[in-house]
Protein backbone atom coordinates (compact mmCIF):
# COMPACT_ATOMS: atom_id res chain seq x y z
CA UNK A 1 0.00 0.00 0.00
CA UNK A 2 1.72 3.48 -0.91
CA UNK A 3 1.16 7.02 0.26
CA UNK A 4 0.20 9.64 -1.97
CA UNK A 5 3.82 10.96 -1.00
CA UNK A 6 5.66 7.53 -1.96
CA UNK A 7 6.88 7.15 -5.32
CA UNK A 8 5.35 3.71 -6.59
CA UNK A 9 8.02 1.10 -7.51
CA UNK A 10 8.35 -0.91 -10.38
CA UNK A 11 6.41 -3.63 -9.88
CA UNK A 12 3.30 -1.72 -8.68
CA UNK A 13 3.85 0.04 -12.51
CA UNK A 14 3.12 -3.40 -14.24
CA UNK A 15 -0.63 -3.32 -13.13
CA UNK A 16 -1.08 0.41 -14.53
CA UNK A 17 -3.17 0.21 -17.79
CA UNK A 18 -3.27 2.26 -20.60
CA UNK A 19 -6.18 4.71 -20.93
CA UNK A 20 -8.78 3.14 -22.89
CA UNK A 21 -8.66 3.98 -26.34
CA UNK A 22 -9.44 2.46 -29.29
CA UNK A 23 -7.67 1.91 -32.19
CA UNK A 24 -10.14 1.88 -35.24
CA UNK A 25 -7.52 0.52 -37.38
CA UNK A 26 -7.07 -2.21 -35.36
CA UNK A 27 -10.59 -2.68 -35.77
CA UNK A 28 -11.33 -1.91 -39.09
CA UNK A 29 -8.99 -4.83 -40.13
CA UNK A 30 -10.14 -7.38 -37.46
CA UNK A 31 -13.57 -6.62 -39.43
CA UNK A 32 -11.89 -7.07 -42.64
CA UNK A 33 -10.31 -10.04 -41.99
CA UNK A 34 -13.33 -11.96 -40.38
CA UNK A 35 -15.63 -10.52 -43.29
CA UNK A 36 -13.12 -11.95 -45.97
CA UNK A 37 -12.71 -15.54 -44.13
CA UNK A 38 -16.41 -15.08 -43.73
CA UNK A 39 -17.12 -14.83 -47.35
CA UNK A 40 -14.22 -17.56 -48.46
CA UNK A 41 -15.77 -19.89 -46.15
CA UNK A 42 -19.56 -19.57 -47.96
CA UNK A 43 -17.57 -19.47 -51.60
CA UNK A 44 -15.35 -22.66 -51.02
CA UNK A 45 -15.87 -24.82 -47.83
CA UNK A 46 -20.06 -24.10 -46.41
CA UNK A 47 -21.77 -22.53 -49.20
CA UNK A 48 -25.41 -21.70 -48.04
CA UNK A 49 -27.94 -23.30 -50.28
CA UNK A 50 -31.65 -22.66 -50.56
CA UNK A 51 -34.12 -25.42 -52.14
CA UNK A 52 -35.99 -24.79 -54.19
CA UNK A 53 -38.19 -27.74 -55.65
CA UNK A 54 -39.92 -30.17 -54.65
CA UNK A 55 -37.87 -33.16 -56.40
CA UNK A 56 -36.37 -34.23 -52.91
CA UNK A 57 -39.29 -34.61 -51.10
CA UNK A 58 -40.27 -35.37 -47.93
CA UNK A 59 -36.46 -35.68 -47.13
CA UNK A 60 -35.99 -32.06 -48.03
CA UNK A 61 -39.08 -29.42 -48.20
CA UNK A 62 -39.33 -27.36 -51.19
CA UNK A 63 -38.30 -24.39 -49.15
CA UNK A 64 -35.70 -25.77 -46.99
CA UNK A 65 -32.14 -24.23 -46.31
CA UNK A 66 -28.86 -26.01 -45.56
CA UNK A 67 -25.18 -25.37 -46.37
CA UNK A 68 -23.43 -27.41 -49.04
CA UNK A 69 -19.59 -29.04 -47.47
CA UNK A 70 -18.23 -28.25 -51.37
CA UNK A 71 -14.53 -30.44 -50.40
CA UNK A 72 -16.19 -33.54 -49.61
CA UNK A 73 -15.36 -35.17 -52.75
CA UNK A 74 -11.77 -34.07 -52.87
CA UNK A 75 -11.60 -36.45 -49.88
CA UNK A 76 -14.05 -39.15 -50.73
CA UNK A 77 -15.89 -40.89 -53.11
CA UNK A 78 -19.84 -40.87 -53.41
CA UNK A 79 -21.80 -44.02 -51.76
CA UNK A 80 -24.67 -45.53 -53.20
CA UNK A 81 -27.83 -43.81 -51.95
CA UNK A 82 -26.16 -40.86 -50.59
CA UNK A 83 -27.54 -37.46 -51.50
CA UNK A 84 -25.25 -35.08 -52.97
CA UNK A 85 -25.17 -31.80 -54.53
CA UNK A 86 -24.56 -30.76 -58.09
CA UNK A 87 -23.57 -28.49 -60.21
CA UNK A 88 -26.19 -27.53 -62.69
CA UNK A 89 -24.98 -24.98 -64.89
CA UNK A 90 -21.92 -23.13 -63.63
CA UNK A 91 -21.42 -22.33 -59.62
CA UNK A 92 -24.69 -20.65 -59.04
CA UNK A 93 -27.21 -23.46 -59.51
CA UNK A 94 -26.98 -26.76 -57.81
CA UNK A 95 -29.03 -30.07 -57.93
CA UNK A 96 -29.75 -31.84 -54.98
CA UNK A 97 -29.63 -35.48 -55.99
CA UNK A 98 -29.31 -39.33 -54.79
CA UNK A 99 -26.66 -41.35 -56.33
CA UNK A 100 -27.54 -44.35 -56.88
CA UNK A 101 -25.57 -46.20 -59.87
CA UNK A 102 -22.46 -45.94 -60.58
CA UNK A 103 -20.41 -46.82 -63.87
CA UNK A 104 -20.36 -50.10 -65.73
CA UNK A 105 -23.82 -50.92 -63.35
CA UNK A 106 -26.83 -51.49 -65.02
CA UNK A 107 -30.12 -49.41 -63.71
CA UNK A 108 -33.74 -50.27 -64.69
CA UNK A 109 -36.90 -48.95 -63.19
CA UNK A 110 -40.04 -51.07 -63.73
CA UNK A 111 -43.11 -49.62 -62.62
CA UNK A 112 -41.39 -47.06 -60.35
CA UNK A 113 -39.44 -50.18 -58.60
CA UNK A 114 -35.23 -48.96 -59.54
CA UNK A 115 -33.21 -52.28 -60.14
CA UNK A 116 -29.54 -51.97 -59.71
CA UNK A 117 -27.76 -55.23 -61.52
CA UNK A 118 -30.43 -57.00 -62.31
CA UNK A 119 -31.32 -56.13 -58.24
CA UNK A 120 -34.37 -54.29 -56.81
CA UNK A 121 -32.91 -51.60 -54.62
CA UNK A 122 -34.13 -50.82 -51.32
CA UNK A 123 -35.55 -47.13 -50.73
CA UNK A 124 -37.05 -46.66 -47.84
CA UNK A 125 -36.61 -42.81 -48.42
CA UNK A 126 -39.44 -42.82 -51.46
CA UNK A 127 -43.02 -42.19 -49.77
CA UNK A 128 -44.33 -41.54 -53.21
CA UNK A 129 -45.18 -44.27 -55.20
CA UNK A 130 -44.92 -44.01 -58.91
CA UNK A 131 -45.17 -45.99 -62.21
CA UNK A 132 -42.05 -45.20 -64.11
CA UNK A 133 -40.48 -47.38 -66.53
CA UNK A 134 -36.98 -46.58 -67.93
CA UNK A 135 -35.21 -49.66 -70.13
CA UNK A 136 -32.23 -51.39 -68.57
CA UNK A 137 -29.34 -49.26 -69.80
CA UNK A 138 -25.49 -48.82 -68.51
CA UNK A 139 -24.23 -46.22 -66.48
CA UNK A 140 -21.46 -44.99 -68.75
CA UNK A 141 -17.84 -44.29 -67.95
CA UNK A 142 -17.34 -41.05 -66.19
CA UNK A 143 -20.95 -40.55 -65.22
CA UNK A 144 -23.33 -41.36 -62.37
CA UNK A 145 -27.00 -41.88 -62.07
CA UNK A 146 -29.05 -39.93 -59.55
CA UNK A 147 -32.43 -39.48 -59.01
CA UNK A 148 -34.58 -37.48 -56.95
CA UNK A 149 -36.66 -39.01 -53.73
CA UNK A 150 -39.90 -37.47 -54.76
CA UNK A 151 -41.25 -39.86 -57.91
CA UNK A 152 -44.57 -38.78 -58.16
CA UNK A 153 -44.53 -36.33 -60.93
CA UNK A 154 -44.34 -37.88 -63.88
CA UNK A 155 -40.80 -39.19 -65.12
CA UNK A 156 -40.57 -36.68 -68.50
CA UNK A 157 -40.75 -33.52 -65.95
CA UNK A 158 -38.20 -35.01 -63.24
CA UNK A 159 -35.04 -33.75 -62.82
CA UNK A 160 -32.74 -37.21 -63.01
CA UNK A 161 -30.74 -39.54 -64.89
CA UNK A 162 -27.09 -39.59 -65.71
CA UNK A 163 -25.03 -36.75 -65.16
CA UNK A 164 -21.09 -36.10 -65.21
CA UNK A 165 -19.39 -37.13 -62.19
CA UNK A 166 -17.58 -34.35 -62.45
CA UNK A 167 -20.34 -32.09 -61.44
CA UNK A 168 -20.56 -33.22 -57.97
CA UNK A 169 -19.88 -30.59 -55.86
CA UNK A 170 -20.62 -31.64 -51.92
CA UNK A 171 -22.91 -32.70 -49.73
CA UNK A 172 -25.65 -31.25 -47.64
CA UNK A 173 -24.34 -30.59 -44.21
CA UNK A 174 -28.22 -31.64 -42.75
CA UNK B 1 -5.35 12.28 -39.53
CA UNK B 2 -2.75 10.90 -37.91
CA UNK B 3 -4.20 7.31 -37.30
CA UNK B 4 -3.64 6.48 -41.19
CA UNK B 5 -0.05 7.58 -41.70
CA UNK B 6 1.98 5.06 -43.40
CA UNK B 7 5.32 4.33 -43.60
CA UNK B 8 6.96 4.32 -47.18
CA UNK B 9 7.02 0.47 -47.04
CA UNK B 10 3.55 0.50 -46.15
CA UNK B 11 2.76 2.73 -49.12
CA UNK B 12 4.77 0.54 -51.62
CA UNK B 13 3.03 -2.22 -50.41
CA UNK B 14 0.01 -0.90 -50.64
CA UNK B 15 0.43 0.34 -53.82
CA UNK B 16 2.03 -3.38 -55.11
CA UNK B 17 -1.66 -4.90 -53.80
CA UNK B 18 -3.52 -1.75 -55.93
CA UNK B 19 -1.65 -2.43 -58.88
CA UNK B 20 -2.13 -6.08 -58.91
CA UNK B 21 -5.31 -6.41 -58.43
CA UNK B 22 -6.10 -4.27 -61.34
CA UNK B 23 -3.83 -6.04 -63.74
CA UNK B 24 -5.70 -9.25 -62.67
CA UNK B 25 -8.75 -7.52 -63.60
CA UNK B 26 -7.37 -6.35 -66.74
CA UNK B 27 -5.96 -10.21 -67.23
CA UNK B 28 -9.47 -11.41 -66.32
CA UNK B 29 -11.88 -9.73 -67.85
CA UNK B 30 -11.03 -6.58 -70.25
CA UNK B 31 -8.23 -8.11 -71.91
CA UNK B 32 -9.01 -8.80 -75.55
CA UNK B 33 -7.62 -11.98 -77.35
CA UNK B 34 -8.84 -14.33 -79.63
CA UNK B 35 -10.62 -16.33 -76.74
CA UNK B 36 -12.22 -13.60 -75.38
CA UNK B 37 -13.36 -12.50 -78.58
CA UNK B 38 -14.99 -15.72 -78.75
CA UNK B 39 -16.35 -15.53 -75.78
CA UNK B 40 -17.89 -12.21 -76.47
CA UNK B 41 -19.21 -13.30 -79.76
CA UNK B 42 -21.22 -16.08 -78.01
CA UNK B 43 -22.28 -14.01 -74.86
CA UNK B 44 -23.65 -11.06 -77.59
CA UNK B 45 -25.62 -14.11 -79.50
CA UNK B 46 -27.24 -15.18 -76.17
CA UNK B 47 -28.11 -11.72 -75.35
CA UNK B 48 -30.03 -11.62 -78.30
CA UNK B 49 -31.69 -15.16 -78.07
CA UNK B 50 -33.20 -13.97 -74.97
CA UNK B 51 -36.90 -12.75 -74.27
CA UNK B 52 -37.45 -10.46 -71.43
CA UNK B 53 -41.01 -10.85 -69.82
CA UNK B 54 -44.33 -9.29 -71.76
CA UNK B 55 -44.26 -5.38 -70.60
CA UNK B 56 -40.59 -5.06 -70.54
CA UNK B 57 -39.80 -5.38 -74.26
CA UNK B 58 -38.04 -7.66 -76.29
CA UNK B 59 -34.77 -8.30 -76.83
CA UNK B 60 -35.71 -9.14 -80.55
CA UNK B 61 -37.83 -6.54 -82.66
CA UNK B 62 -38.52 -6.64 -86.47
CA UNK B 63 -36.77 -7.41 -89.43
CA UNK B 64 -33.56 -5.75 -88.93
CA UNK B 65 -33.16 -7.47 -85.50
CA UNK B 66 -33.96 -11.13 -87.37
CA UNK B 67 -31.17 -10.15 -89.79
CA UNK B 68 -28.94 -9.31 -86.73
CA UNK B 69 -29.71 -12.86 -85.56
CA UNK B 70 -28.61 -14.27 -88.86
CA UNK B 71 -25.59 -12.48 -88.63
CA UNK B 72 -24.56 -15.33 -85.50
CA UNK B 73 -24.24 -18.17 -87.74
CA UNK B 74 -22.19 -18.97 -90.99
CA UNK B 75 -24.19 -19.94 -94.54
CA UNK B 76 -24.64 -23.47 -93.54
CA UNK B 77 -25.09 -24.13 -90.36
CA UNK B 78 -26.15 -27.56 -88.24
CA UNK B 79 -28.58 -27.09 -84.79
CA UNK B 80 -29.40 -30.13 -82.57
CA UNK B 81 -31.05 -29.17 -79.58
CA UNK B 82 -31.95 -31.99 -78.03
CA UNK B 83 -33.34 -34.16 -75.29
CA UNK B 84 -34.97 -31.08 -72.71
CA UNK B 85 -36.89 -32.84 -70.00
CA UNK B 86 -39.88 -32.52 -72.08
CA UNK B 87 -38.75 -34.70 -74.34
CA UNK B 88 -38.41 -32.13 -77.86
CA UNK B 89 -35.34 -32.00 -79.83
CA UNK B 90 -35.13 -29.61 -82.16
CA UNK B 91 -32.61 -30.50 -85.36
CA UNK B 92 -31.72 -28.75 -88.68
CA UNK B 93 -28.97 -29.77 -91.03
CA UNK B 94 -27.37 -27.32 -93.25
CA UNK B 95 -29.23 -24.54 -92.64
CA UNK B 96 -29.30 -21.24 -94.31
CA UNK B 97 -29.62 -17.86 -92.00
CA UNK B 98 -33.17 -17.43 -92.72
CA UNK B 99 -33.57 -21.33 -91.96
CA UNK B 100 -32.51 -20.73 -88.78
CA UNK B 101 -33.63 -17.57 -88.20
CA UNK B 102 -37.17 -18.46 -89.29
CA UNK B 103 -36.76 -21.98 -86.51
CA UNK B 104 -35.80 -19.21 -83.75
CA UNK B 105 -39.40 -17.14 -84.74
CA UNK B 106 -41.65 -20.79 -84.53
CA UNK B 107 -40.12 -21.50 -81.18
CA UNK B 108 -40.12 -18.25 -79.42
CA UNK B 109 -44.05 -18.08 -78.96
CA UNK B 110 -44.04 -21.19 -76.95
CA UNK B 111 -42.09 -19.18 -73.95
CA UNK B 112 -43.42 -16.15 -72.45
CA UNK B 113 -39.37 -14.96 -71.17
CA UNK B 114 -36.33 -16.90 -71.44
CA UNK B 115 -32.70 -15.67 -69.66
CA UNK B 116 -29.57 -17.48 -70.33
CA UNK B 117 -26.38 -17.69 -68.40
CA UNK B 118 -23.25 -18.87 -69.72
CA UNK B 119 -20.90 -20.87 -67.71
CA UNK B 120 -17.43 -22.74 -68.03
CA UNK B 121 -16.43 -21.32 -71.29
CA UNK B 122 -14.31 -23.43 -73.02
CA UNK B 123 -12.49 -22.63 -76.04
CA UNK B 124 -10.47 -24.52 -77.98
CA UNK B 125 -8.82 -23.34 -80.95
CA UNK B 126 -8.95 -25.63 -84.00
CA UNK B 127 -7.40 -23.92 -87.56
CA UNK B 128 -4.31 -23.34 -88.30
CA UNK B 129 -4.55 -19.62 -87.96
CA UNK B 130 -7.36 -19.46 -85.01
CA UNK B 131 -9.72 -18.86 -87.65
CA UNK B 132 -11.86 -21.78 -86.11
CA UNK B 133 -12.86 -22.78 -82.62
CA UNK B 134 -14.30 -25.55 -80.76
CA UNK B 135 -16.59 -23.77 -77.77
CA UNK B 136 -17.97 -26.22 -74.67
CA UNK B 137 -19.62 -24.28 -72.16
CA UNK B 138 -22.98 -24.85 -69.74
CA UNK B 139 -25.94 -22.81 -69.96
CA UNK B 140 -28.87 -22.04 -67.45
CA UNK B 141 -32.62 -21.74 -69.28
CA UNK B 142 -34.62 -19.99 -66.62
CA UNK B 143 -37.77 -18.72 -67.56
CA UNK B 144 -41.64 -19.30 -68.27
CA UNK B 145 -43.57 -20.95 -70.96
CA UNK B 146 -46.53 -19.85 -72.76
CA UNK B 147 -48.71 -21.40 -70.11
CA UNK B 148 -47.47 -19.81 -67.14
CA UNK B 149 -45.12 -22.71 -65.92
CA UNK B 150 -41.58 -21.57 -65.12
CA UNK B 151 -38.83 -23.79 -66.47
CA UNK B 152 -34.96 -23.89 -65.06
CA UNK B 153 -32.79 -26.29 -67.58
CA UNK B 154 -28.99 -26.77 -67.98
CA UNK B 155 -27.72 -27.54 -70.93
CA UNK B 156 -24.16 -28.69 -72.09
CA UNK B 157 -23.21 -26.58 -75.18
CA UNK B 158 -21.19 -27.75 -77.62
CA UNK B 159 -20.17 -25.28 -80.79
CA UNK B 160 -17.89 -24.88 -83.57
CA UNK B 161 -17.23 -21.61 -84.87
CA UNK B 162 -14.96 -19.71 -87.29
CA UNK B 163 -13.82 -16.65 -87.90
CA UNK B 164 -14.61 -15.54 -91.29
CA UNK B 165 -13.40 -12.86 -94.12
CA UNK B 166 -15.26 -9.70 -92.42
CA UNK B 167 -13.84 -10.37 -89.20
CA UNK B 168 -16.82 -11.75 -86.95
CA UNK B 169 -17.16 -15.30 -85.63
CA UNK B 170 -20.01 -17.37 -86.85
CA UNK B 171 -21.54 -20.57 -85.39
CA UNK B 172 -20.70 -23.36 -88.03
CA UNK B 173 -22.81 -26.05 -85.92
CA UNK B 174 -24.29 -25.00 -82.19
CA UNK B 175 -25.53 -28.38 -80.07
CA UNK B 176 -27.29 -28.62 -77.05
CA UNK B 177 -28.00 -31.46 -74.56
CA UNK B 178 -28.91 -31.63 -71.41
CA UNK B 179 -27.03 -31.76 -68.46
CA UNK B 180 -28.87 -34.33 -66.35
CA UNK B 181 -31.37 -37.00 -68.50
CA UNK B 182 -32.06 -40.53 -68.56
CA UNK B 183 -30.86 -41.18 -72.12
Amino acid sequence: MTTPNETPNEESSTFVRPPKHRDWRIVCIRIGIIAAATVLICLFVFRPMVINGASMMPTYSSRGFTFAFLPYFSLYDPQRQQIVILSHAGFNTFLLKRVLAFPGETVEIRNGVLYVNGRKLDEPYVKYGCNWNLNRCEVPQGKIFVLGDNRSMPMREHMGGMIDRSRLAGVPVW
Amino acid sequence: MDGFRLSKTKWAALAAIVLSTVFAVWFFYFRTDDATAVRKRLREAVAFAEKQPKGSGFNLQGAGAAHTLGEFFTAETDIEISGDSRGETYTLSAATRAQVVSSYFMLRPLITSLSISLAEIDVEFTGANHDAASVKCSALATGTTQNGDSFREGRLVSAEMILEDDGEWRFRSLRAEPVISFD
